[in-house]
């Protein structure tokens, strides 16, 4: 069992192979070697915790990620990725935004790559298919160009 | 003060949002998903939202490289700005809909200029020339395989279907000339992982077959040299093979002396053909050696050129021998059997998103026999192990008909001894109702409950009933009854109904 400390104060005895999970946890525990010390996770709070721990817990029989799942895979390799997400998945990733991009903001500080992907897909979906306008909405984002700019991007939008 | 709020997703890491952008440039996946806005769309639309997404997306060449999509970016001076933007990053290049029948010489000189100039960064590459017309093929074909022929250092998805005889008449069909001793990827692709292809020769000793994980190959098959190139794929995952010859134009074909090839990675062995070309399949079947458990689906046309229904029936029947020993039928969790009025027959073992199939689809109803191959087929599945499945899928939809010997189907139907769930048709109620109370009696002997995967039509609903009736009359303690929708639910009044 290993014991990890979220930023708030709460302990959590995890199993060993699901806080191995995360890249970071592993390496620490390599680092420490047998040890009952808590790990401490200074950017996580417990609340996100949980959601991330449901994750791992979930999915901790998975198949390690291969070397082809780096950012330079293959389309062909998205696509494969893009359609392996469960029900489970989406009903986990079916959040409000600011948790959702909590958990992202954790999977990136855990690094654990499956969660930051999965992660990212719920948020690259919420982008596809939709009109520039209908993105800005989705995520209250303010259109902040100038004129010059805005008369570029005009310009695309016609030859495109 | 609203120039002081900040949206949610600001809080991402310019690397994290990249990420966000990157996978939303799969080409692939517009091409697997119909209706699906291009991925190029997609980006340039994120590249409009605010100032700090449209700085980070064109400052990312990886992106723009993605998305050089001829079908979508049609206005050429946008097209190349596209492709300005994406530097000197790796590229996916998709060619669609912009080489059909109404392509110009114009669009063609448009993708081969840019394959000429930009050959070494292309990852991915998709061109569909099938109803490209044929003589304008001709006005670039040499410069097209020029190209195909250069070392591809960074391609790794390979898609390329040559024209087919557009142009040409039925006596004179028009066929692409291949150029001699073609050396596909000048023998050097260390990158490629999918390579699909139509009727297009390649080397069975190439080198590139070395990390291919994908192999597609479509049109007359060579057996020999796929088996000896297969030799040369240890890492191969999904092999596809979809030939539509007759067997008048099948070439010759030896594999005896050739070892068993091994393939411990190939977890997929796809097949469609007819069953007049079946027994050189067979033969490299037999040669072939998969992983264990491994997923076949094998669908075989029958009747089009059809000499002797047995000498078809026995192929069939070694096909299912094999599919059974590939997929290890004797330990499927689950194992469904359909056989349909039209002569067509279904096996389904395991999932149905990802399960092993074998389909015989009947093409000509003329031909004596067609009805009793899924009858014949029934002795070949009996097999001990699937006393202890739980479900069994069966549908039996034979309308009328009756089988020249009922009793291979009545033994099979007789082994599901631990079955408690049956999924079935309404049609299918016809075919269980009429059998002898003691046999129904033996028939699945645990059940207790019956799905059926349709509702029924009115004049169904009868022999629905009469079916459920006789199991619970033959001592069956069925609870539950579901349908796919609630409006019959009434008619089994005294069971559990469900609406599924």
């Amino acid at each position: 069992m290993v014991i990890l400390i979220t930023s708030d104060n709460v302990k959590y005895v995890v199993e060993k192979d699901v806080a191995e999970l995360s890249v970071l946890v592993k390496n620490m525990l390599e680092d420490i070697g047998p040890s009952d010390e808590p790990i401490p996770l200074h950017n996580v709070t417990s609340t996100v915790f949980n959601k991330v721990l449901e994750y791992c817990i979930y999915h901790r029989n998975d198949p390690p990620p291969s070397d082809d799942d780096e950012g330079c895979a293959s389309p062909l390799h998205k696509y494969l990725a893009s359609h392996i997400c469960s029900e489970w998945d989406q009903r986990f990733f079916d959040v409000d935004q600011a948790l959702l991009f909590d958990i992202i903001l954790a999977a990136n500080y855990l690094d654990i790559k499956t969660l930051l992907d999965d992660a990212c897909k719920a948020v690259a979906h919420l982008i596809q298919g939709k009109s520039t306008e209908e993105i800005r909405g989705i995520f209250n984002i303010v259109n902040d160009f100038t004129p010059e700019e805005e008369a570029r991007v005009k310009k695309e939008n016609v030859s495109s | 003060m609203s120039h002081m709020y900040k949206p949610l997703i600001s809080v991402l890491p310019q690397d994290v949002l990249h990420h966000v952008f990157w996978l939303n440039t799969d080409m692939l996946e517009d091409r697997g998903a119909k209706g699906s806005p291009p991925s190029a769309l997609t980006l340039i639309r994120s590249s409009h939202v605010c100032s700090s997404w449209r700085q980070l997306i064109l400052s990312s060449p990886s992106l723009w490289g993605q998305v050089i999509d001829f079908d979508y970016l049609k206005d050429r001076d946008f097209r190349n700005e596209v492709i300005r933007r994406s530097r000197q990053s790796q590229v996916s290049i998709m060619a669609w809909d912009s080489l059909s029948t109404n392509a110009q010489a114009a669009d063609l000189e448009d993708i081969v200029t840019f394959l000429e100039q930009h050959w070494d960064r292309v990852q991915n590459l998709e061109l569909y020339l099938r109803s490209c017309d044929i003589r304008l093929w001709q006005m670039f074909e040499d410069r097209i395989w020029e190209v195909l022929q250069r070392p591809a250092h960074s391609l790794a998805v390979f898609f390329f279907s040559p024209p087919s005889d557009v142009g040409g008449t039925a006596n004179q069909p028009l066929q692409i000339q291949f150029p001699p001793a073609l050396n596909l990827f000048g023998n050097r692709a260390p990158q490629l992982r999918r390579f699909e292809a139509e009727i297009i020769p390649f080397s069975p000793r190439a080198h590139w077959h070395r990390n291919i994980r994908e192999f597609y190959l479509t049109g007359t098959l060579l057996l020999c040299d796929l088996l000896l190139a297969l030799q040369k794929m240890p890492l191969l995952e999904r092999l596809h093979l979809d030939d539509c010859s007759h067997e008048a134009n099948l070439p010759e074909v030896d594999l005896s002396t050739l070892p068993v090839v091994e393939v411990p990675s190939l977890k997929s062995v796809e097949m469609w053909i007819g069953v007049e070309i079946a027994t050189p399949y067979i033969s490299f079947l037999k040669h072939l050696k998969p992983r264990a458990f491994c997923l076949p689906v094998f669908c075989i046309a029958t009747g089009k050129q059809t000499s002797s229904d047995e000498r078809n029936l026995s192929k069939l029947d070694e096909f299912l021998g094999i599919f059974s020993a590939y997929c290890g039928l004797d330990l499927a969790p689950t194992i469904g059997v359909h056989v349909l009025k039209d002569g067509n027959f279904r096996l389904q073992a395991g999932g149905s998103s990802d399960g092993a199939w074998f389909e015989v689809n009947n093409m000509n109803p003329e031909v004596p026999l067609y009805r009793h191959y899924g009858e014949a087929f029934f002795p070949t599945l009996r097999r001990s192990a699937f006393r202890f499945i739980k479900e069994v899928s069966l549908a039996i939809e034979v309308g009328d008909f009756v089988f020249q010997d009922q009793h291979q189907i009545i033994d099979f139907i007789q082994q599901f001894r631990s079955a408690t769930s049956l999924r079935t048709s309404p049609k299918s109620a016809a075919f269980f109702k009429q059998l002898p109370p003691d046999v129904l009696a033996n028939a699945f002997p645990s059940l207790d409950t019956i799905k059926f995967t349709a509702s029924p039509e009115v004049d169904e609903i009868p022999s629905v009933q009469a079916f459920v009736r006789a199991m619970r009359d033959t001592g069956h303690q069925i609870e539950t009854v579901s349908f796919p929708s609630p409006e019959y639910l009434k008619e089994f009044v005294g069971l559990r109904p469900v609406f599924e």
